[in-house]
């Protein structure tokens, strides 16, 4: 298969599985040493721009020497100025062939001035094919071209061409092992990966339980973890499902500053590379797990990466020495002996940054201890579908507490409910309509919500002056009177003494 | 009603007229690929936006006969010709010259007192193995098609289009895949099926081209007898190439061929536009028509004074040819007109 008709098939193909079978089909005629440069080519960045494509129309015209309305309407036609170009200049037999070293080599021209340019542009549109290769010649020289193939596609290609799985291939790019360039093959069917890939036994499914902390007692205890980035970072799971995309910036960071405050007693800094993985999941209680493919210590100019095997080793390693139970958490464990240590923690949360902590109890079940936030009683004011296609009951609604002796909106929240819950309210809020202004109904104040908050802003935009943020539903509380209502100068107070303090 | 502003604006006499039922010869009283049903109607081929049912008397080559039959009922009443053979009516002499397109495709001569007017219909200049190749007629005035009729349009030769189809055939068989083609049923897939036999005979085909092949081979084309679709095994089904017509490219028709590959050949297949179009995995550049280069070789060979330009880039088309001294005027525009006052 030609190289070019591979471009355009990855171009314009609308599966994956038919850019798969394109890169399987064009691979099977080349080296191994071909495939990976090819693989590392689409992994590059975007190409050099030796000219513009006003430079290739002027050109075009000219040899064309067509008139300047059939020209135009030549170009809305093809409604692509490159494919126009490409099509209206002469039909010629090939004699050069667009091939990866030839665009490889592509991407390192230097020229002194725009008639050299002009000259090598022109020439090589005379030797290149007509077909498919001149118009990818145009892409790639006028900076417009850029081919980014998809982790999963790669992995799906790379598992047909190695006959192994999708799984062997996403454990062995996680871990660089498909940089080297030796051999891979055989690297992918000796024991050696088997037996590294035995070791990413899956972790069970965790469901994490909010809890208050007086509601824990001391013999339950088993394992505690300070939680510093919202995602724990556990040892590979991988089935069939799962979503693989590199690390954004921010988790990175955490993870970054997570490792410093492990390691920081020998004062070395570090970089991480890794990759995050989510399972599918239709409901928001995705599985997330992060492997650390590039670890590279700066401070004693130890640069892993160069050397796979070390880092390699040294990840083993790494991994095995986070927790003695072979690495279940890579977060380091709390020690405590009493509830008032435990308390200290808590206490301390802020100060030490986590997020949160989490209780691991003797039958594995987690619990999850937040800091302590702000609490208020509200009422339910105005409800809403969320989407409007999709939504079946209620559940946007807006919230109001006491202003002297009128309600004030306060914050608008979603329903974060048990469904039968949401059933329950919007039930409630049918029967208890005053008004409808289109999709958004307006309640009779009776129905009192238990809300936290982290803190408050100040606002002009909205009614009330504030906006509580990081505002969460804690629970219904369909007997609560509406005495029981939170006074917004109370809220307002509150805040002043806790920035006070 | 018909326009009587041909003569007028072109200050010449004229055989043809151009009326809102199609291309009308007055002097013989008979209708060129009409729209609209009438009395008398001269068939270029087979296609229908040629060959439209509900006309009293079809005159076509002997070739297109059998198609007409089976695409517009057994019971037409239709009368042959050989190509070059001469037939009068109403003292208009007229024959059929092969036009290129499909098997029996023709361009119609029409000849009143020694003033000859062609009307092309579709037509290719390359040969295809098939099709009769395109005879150049001289005449006076010429009616060209210009489907193509842009210079981003010039098409390969057959020959490399026939050998990729071929590789991308074999990829597939290596790869336990049948190969399907949507190709129109009439003329582009008969083409597709002469050129590839050659290579492999495990070609079948749709029932719908099929009626077509069996019309065809029975008025004397050589189209190579195929396998049934339906005798196909799957275990031997990722061998064969199915060409299919292009709306029905997918469906429990295909049963039989659990894995498979869809690619379109067509002439929109050029530009990347018309790749975006179309479901298939592959594209081929293949058309039945004359593109750039032919259409303007065509118009010259025919050495007409006048030529008329429809079906296509007609305005484009005929704005180039006056910029080449060439005295042109397109003419889809007074159908197309005609049809929006009736609606």
């Amino acid at each position: 298969m030609k190289f070019a008709l591979l471009l355009q098939l990855l171009d314009e193909s609308k599966n994956d599985i038919s850019k798969t079978t394109a890169l399987l089909r064009y691979s099977k005629s080349q080296s191994q040493d071909h495939v990976l440069d090819l693989f590392r080519f689409f992994q590059s960045i975007r190409s050099k721009k030796i000219c513009t494509t006003q430079d290739l129309l002027i050109w075009t015209k000219e040899i064309c020497n067509l008139p300047d309305w059939l020209f135009e309407k030549s170009l809305s036609h093809c409604n692509d100025v490159l494919d126009a170009i490409n099509l209206l200049l002469p039909i010629n037999v090939e004699s050069v062939k667009l091939t990866l070293p030839y665009v490889q080599n592509l991407y390192t021209l230097k020229f002194n001035d725009e008639n050299q340019i002009k000259e090598f542009v022109t020439k090589q549109w005379s030797l290149l094919d007509h077909d498919i290769d001149r118009y990818f010649f145009n892409r790639i020289i006028t900076g417009n071209f850029r081919l980014k193939i998809s982790d999963l596609i790669l992995f799906d290609f790379l598992a047909a061409y190695f006959e192994t799985t999708r799984i062997n291939i996403s454990i062995f790019h996680a871990l660089n092992l498909l940089h080297s360039k030796s051999d891979i093959k055989k690297q992918l069917k000796t024991g050696k990966s088997k037996a590294l890939i035995k070791k990413f036994e899956p972790v069970k499914e965790v469901e994490y339980i909010e809890v208050n902390i007086e509601e824990l007692s001391l013999h339950e205890y088993y394992v505690v973890t300070p939680i510093w980035i919202g995602v724990e970072i556990q040892i590979i799971k991988f089935n069939h499902d799962i979503i693989i995309w590199d690390l954004t910036k921010q988790i990175k960071i955490y993870i970054e500053e997570f490792l410093y405050q492990k390691f920081k007693s020998r004062d070395e800094d570090f970089i991480v590379n890794a990759i995050y993985i989510s399972s599918k999941s239709q409901n928001s209680k995705s599985n997330t797990y992060i492997i650390i493919t590039d670890f590279i210590s700066i401070g004693q100019n130890i640069e892993f990466s160069k050397s796979l095997q070390k880092q390699t080793n040294f990840i083993e390693q790494w991994i095995l020495s986070l927790d003695e139970r072979e690495g279940i958490y890579s977060n380091e464990c709390l020690n405590f002996q009493n509830h008032i240590e435990l308390s200290t923690y808590y206490n301390q949360m802020d100060l030490n940054k986590y997020v949160s902590i989490l209780v691991e109890l003797p039958d594995e079940s987690k619990r999850i201890l937040r800091p302590e936030l702000f609490q208020l009683k509200a009422v339910l004011l105005y409800a809403q579908k969320k989407d409007q296609t999709f939504s079946h009951y209620y559940d946007q609604y807006t919230f109001g507490v006491l202003q002297l002796s009128t309600i004030v909106p306060i914050v608008k929240l979603d329903a974060d409910l048990e469904e039968t819950e949401v059933i329950e309210i919007h039930q409630f809020i049918l029967e208890n309509t005053i008004e409808r202004f289109g999709p958004v109904r307006s309640i009779s104040p009776q129905l009192i919500f238990n809300l936290q908050y982290s803190r408050i802003e100040r606002s002009k935009r909205h009614k009330s002056g504030i906006i509580l943020k990081n505002a969460k539903i804690i629970s219904t509380s369909f007997h609560s009177a509406l005495d029981e209502l939170s006074r917004l100068s109370h809220i307002v107070q509150k805040a002043i003494m806790e920035e006070e303090n | 009603m018909w326009f009587g502003w041909y003569s007028a604006i072109m200050g010449l006499s004229s055989l043809l007229e151009f009326t809102e039922k199609g291309i009308y010869v007055p002097k013989g009283d008979f209708y060129i690929d009409p729209i609209k049903k009438v009395k008398q109607a001269v068939i270029t081929h087979g296609h229908s936006d040629h060959a439209r049912s509900g006309n009293i008397k079809y005159l076509c080559t002997d070739l297109t006969k059998p198609v007409l039959k089976l695409r517009l009922g057994s019971k037409i009443n239709v009368q042959s010709l050989a190509f070059g053979e001469s037939f009068f009516i109403n003292g208009v002499k007229l024959s059929f010259h092969p036009a290129g397109h499909l098997p029996g495709s023709a361009q119609v001569r029409v000849e009143y007192k020694g003033h000859i007017a062609v009307i092309s219909g579709d037509y290719k200049l390359e040969k295809d193995g098939l099709a009769e190749a395109f005879e150049p007629v001289f005449c006076h005035e010429f009616v060209t098609e210009s489907t193509f009729a842009l210079p981003i349009y010039q098409w390969q030769a057959q020959e490399k289009i026939i050998a990729d189809i071929f590789t991308w055939w074999q990829q597939n068989q290596s790869e336990k895949k049948a190969s399907i083609i949507s190709a129109y049923p009439l003329g582009k897939s008969q083409r597709l099926i002469s050129a590839l036999y050659k290579y492999s005979p495990y070609i079948t085909c749709h029932p719908s081209i099929e009626n077509t092949n069996i019309a065809l081979r029975n008025a004397g084309v050589d189209i190579p007898i195929l396998d049934d679709l339906f005798s196909i095994t799957k275990n031997e089904s990722h061998r064969y190439l199915v060409l299919t017509p292009t709306i029905i490219s997918q469906g429990l028709w295909l049963q039989n061929f659990p894995h498979y590959e869809l690619a379109d050949a067509s002439g929109w297949m050029a530009t990347k536009q018309g790749r975006k179009r179309s479901t298939a995995h592959r594209h081929f550049t293949l058309s039945d028509h004359a593109d750039w280069p032919s259409l303007n070789q065509a118009v010259l060979a025919s050495q007409a004074e006048t030529v008329f330009v429809t079906h296509g880039f007609s305005d484009d088309f005929a704005r180039h040819l006056k910029e080449q001294k060439i005295n042109a005027q397109s003419i889809d525009h007074f159908f197309t007109r005609e049809r929006i006052e009736q609606e």
